[in-house]
C-alpha cells in the first residue's frame, strides 16, 4: 500500500512539473514536449536531487522505481501504438524523388556520421561491456531519429502541413520512423539483451515472419470491427477492447521474441485498418489518456535516469558539443542536400532539414532501450538527453528564419491523407 | 529517363556512400578496444575490509560492497560510508587505480587487478590509508548485472 501511495504522490508532483514547464515552453512558442522533457530532468538527480536529497530520496525512494518504470512502459506502449496509428504506408506511394531521396538521406547519412563518432568515443565513454559494432550501430540510430508526432504538430501550429515542405517533411519523418523502428529491432536483436525464448538464428526470421502476419492479417481481422464502429457511428468499448487486446498481444510477441514490446506496439498500430476512421477513432480515444497522464511517467522516468552531474569536466561537455554538431550536421545537412540536390530551393532544403532534425520524445524512448539495454553508459545517455532537447529547441526558431511564411511557396501542394 | 537516371545517382550518392561509409567504420573499428567494464557492484570477499580500515583510520567502510559508476576509464567508487569521500581514478590495461582526496590530500588509495576473464567477475588488490603504513588486501566478486528494464515487469 505504501508504494501505491508513493506512486500517487508521484503522479501528482509528475504531472503539476510537466504542466509548468509545458506553459513556460509554449509561452516561448516551443513544443510541449520540450517542457516535458525538461520537467522530468528536473526532477531527477541533475536539479531536485542535487537541491534537496531529502525531498528527492521521499518523493522517489529506490523501491518505488519498479512501479513508477511499469506505469511508464505502459505508456510507451500505448504511445508507440498511437504512433503507428498515425502512419498510413499507403500515403507514403506516389512520392516524387525528393521525398524518397530526402528521407532515405536523412536516415543514412547521420547514421553514417553517428557511427564514425563512434571511432571516437568508444574508447573514452563505453567499456569492453558492449561491442563496437553494436554501440556504433546504435549511435548511428541515435543520430537518425526523427520525433515524427512532434513534428507533425510543429507542421499543424506553423501552418506549414500544405506546403510542399511540410508534406516532404511528413512523408520524411514517417519514413524514418518505421525505418528506424525496424533497426532499433535489428540493433536489439544483435546485441541480444534481452535473452529470449528463442534460439538466436530463429528470432530474425521469426520477427519478419511475425512481422509480415500482423501487417497482412492485422487489417483483415480487425475490419470487421471497424464497419462495425461506421454502422454505429462511433467506437464501442467492444471494439476498443479488441484493439486493445490486439496491441498488447503484439507487445508481448516482440517481446517474447527478444525483439522489444514497443516493436509490436508499433506494428500493431500500423495494422491496424484505416477504413471507415477506425484507427483514427482509436488513436483519439488513447491520445488524452497516454499525452496527459502515462506519458509523463516516461518523461520523470527518464529524468531520473538522467545525471547531468555526471557530465563534469570541459572534456566531457566538448564530447556533448561534438555529439549535437554530428547529429545537426548528419540530419539537417544530409536532408537538405539531398532535398536540394532534387530541384528544391535552398531555403526550402534547408526548412526541410530543419523540420527532420526534430528528436523530441521519440529519441528519448530510443535513448532508453540503449541504456536499459546496457549499449551506452549513463553520461552519454545524459549528453544525447540533451542534444535531443537542443535539436527539438532548434527547430522552431530555425523554421521562423528560414521559412517565413511570405517566403512560402504560393502554390500548395496536398499534403498526404 | 534522363531524370530516372539521375534520381538513382542521386539515391546512390545519398544512400549508397554513407551506407558504404557505415561498412567501413564498422571495419575500421572492429579491433578497436575499450577499457574493460568494471562499473556496478562488487562484493568484498574473505577479507574483513571493514575490521581493517576501522582500526587503521578509524572510520568505517561498507562491509560488504563497493558501487563502481563507470564512464569509459573514468571511474569514481562510493564505499558506501559518509565518512569516507568517494574515489576517483582510472581502469587501464586491467588494472584498476583510485585515490581519494580531503583537503587536497591523499587519504585513501584503492589498485585492484581486474580479472581478465569474460564480465569481469572478480578484482583482486590493495586498499590503502593515508592514516596508515600497511595496505589492506581484498578480494571483490561482482554482482551480476541488472536485467534490460523491458523483463524487470
Amino acid at each position: 500500500m505504501m508504494q501505491v501511495a508513493t506512486l500517487l504522490l508521484q503522479i501528482v508532483v509528475i504531472l503539476a512539473a510537466i504542466r509548468l514547464f509545458g506553459a513556460v515552453c509554449r509561452a516561448v512558442h516551443q513544443p510541449q514536449v520540450v517542457g516535458e522533457m525538461v520537467a522530468g530532468i528536473m526532477l531527477g538527480p541533475s536539479v531536485l536531487g542535487a537541491l534537496s536529497p531529502r525531498l528527492s530520496a521521499f518523493l522517489f525512494p529506490a523501491d518505488s522505481m519498479g512501479l513508477l518504470n511499469g506505469v511508464s512502459q505502459f505508456g510507451l506502449v500505448l504511445f508507440l501504438y498511437s504512433v503507428g496509428l498515425e502512419h498510413d504506408l499507403r500515403s507514403l506511394k506516389g512520392h516524387g524523388e525528393t521525398a524518397v531521396i530526402s528521407s532515405h538521406a536523412s536516415i543514412f547519412v547521420p547514421f553514417f556520421l553517428g557511427a564514425l563518432l563512434a571511432l571516437f568515443l568508444y574508447p573514452r565513454l563505453s567499456d569492453d561491456g558492449i561491442t563496437f559494432v553494436h554501440f556504433a550501430l546504435f549511435m548511428g540510430i541515435a543520430m537518425s531519429i526523427t520525433a515524427f508526432p512532434v513534428l507533425a504538430r510543429i507542421l499543424e501550429e506553423k501552418s506549414l502541413v500544405n506546403t510542399p515542405v511540410g508534406a516532404t517533411a511528413i512523408v520524411c519523418a514517417a519514413v524514418d520512423d518505421v525505418t528506424g523502428w525496424c533497426i532499433v529491432a535489428a540493433i536489439l536483436f544483435v546485441v541480444h539483451a534481452n535473452k529470449p525464448a528463442f534460439p538466436v538464428w530463429a528470432i530474425a526470421p521469426l520477427t519478419i515472419v511475425y512481422a509480415v502476419l500482423v501487417l497482412y492479417a492485422g487489417p483483415r481481422l480487425l475490419r470487421p470491427l471497424a464497419s462495425r464502429c461506421q454502422s454505429t457511428q462511433g467506437l464501442k468499448h467492444s471494439e476498443l477492447a479488441w484493439a486493445m487486446l490486439f496491441l498488447f498481444a503484439s507487445a508481448y510477441a516482440t517481446e517474447k521474441l527478444g525483439i522489444h514490446p514497443l516493436f509490436g506496439a508499433f506494428l500493431a498500430g500500423i495494422a491496424t485498418p484505416r477504413d471507415f476512421g477506425f484507427s483514427k477513432a482509436v488513436a483519439k480515444r488513447l491520445e488524452d489518456l497516454t499525452v496527459v497522464l502515462l506519458l509523463p511517467m516516461f518523461f520523470a522516468y527518464s529524468g531520473l535516469k538522467t545525471h547531468l552531474g555526471l557530465l563534469n569536466g570541459a572534456e566531457m561537455w566538448m564530447y556533448f558539443v561534438a555529439i549535437v554538431v554530428v547529429a545537426v550536421i548528419g540530419k539537417l545537412g544530409g536532408a537538405a542536400f539531398a532535398a536540394r540536390s532534387t530541384g528544391m530551393t535552398w531555403r526550402e532544403s534547408t526548412a526541410l532539414g530543419a523540420l527532420v532534425n526534430t528528436r523530441g520524445l521519440v529519441e528519448l524512448v530510443v535513448l532508453n532501450i540503449g541504456l536499459d539495454n546496457n549499449i551506452i553508459s549513463p553520461p552519454l545517455f545524459a549528453m544525447m538527453v540533451l542534444m535531443a532537447i537542443v535539436t527539438t529547441i532548434m527547430t522552431v526558431p530555425l523554421i521562423d528564419w528560414i521559412y517565413p511564411p511570405h517566403a512560402r511557396t504560393p502554390t500548395p501542394v496536398p499534403a498526404p491523407s | 529517363m534522363r531524370v530516372h537516371t539521375k534520381a538513382i545517382l542521386l539515391y546512390l550518392a545519398f544512400v549508397g556512400t554513407p551506407l558504404l561509409g557505415l561498412a567501413g567504420v564498422l571495419y575500421a573499428g572492429r579491433d578497436l578496444s575499450s577499457p574493460a567494464s568494471v562499473g556496478g557492484k562488487w562484493n568484498f570477499e574473505g577479507s574483513d575490509v571493514q575490521v581493517a580500515a576501522a582500526k587503521c583510520d578509524g572510520t568505517p567502510v561498507h562491509p560488504e560492497s563497493m558501487e563502481i559508476t563507470q564512464t569509459g576509464p573514468r571511474l569514481s567508487v562510493g564505499l558506501g560510508a559518509a565518512a569516507q569521500p568517494d574515489l576517483d581514478g582510472y581502469v587501464k590495461a586491467g588494472v584498476a587505480t583510485l585515490h581519494a582526496l580531503k583537503n587536497g590530500a591523499q587519504v585513501l588509495s584503492l589498485q585492484a587487478n581486474v580479472d581478465p576473464g569474460p564480465g569481469h567477475a572478480a578484482m583482486a588488490g590493495t586498499l590503502k590509508f593515508a592514516a596508515c603504513k600497511g595496505e589492506i588486501p581484498f578480494h571483490a566478486k561482482r554482482e551480476p548485472a541488472k536485467k534490460p528494464a523491458a523483463e524487470k515487469h
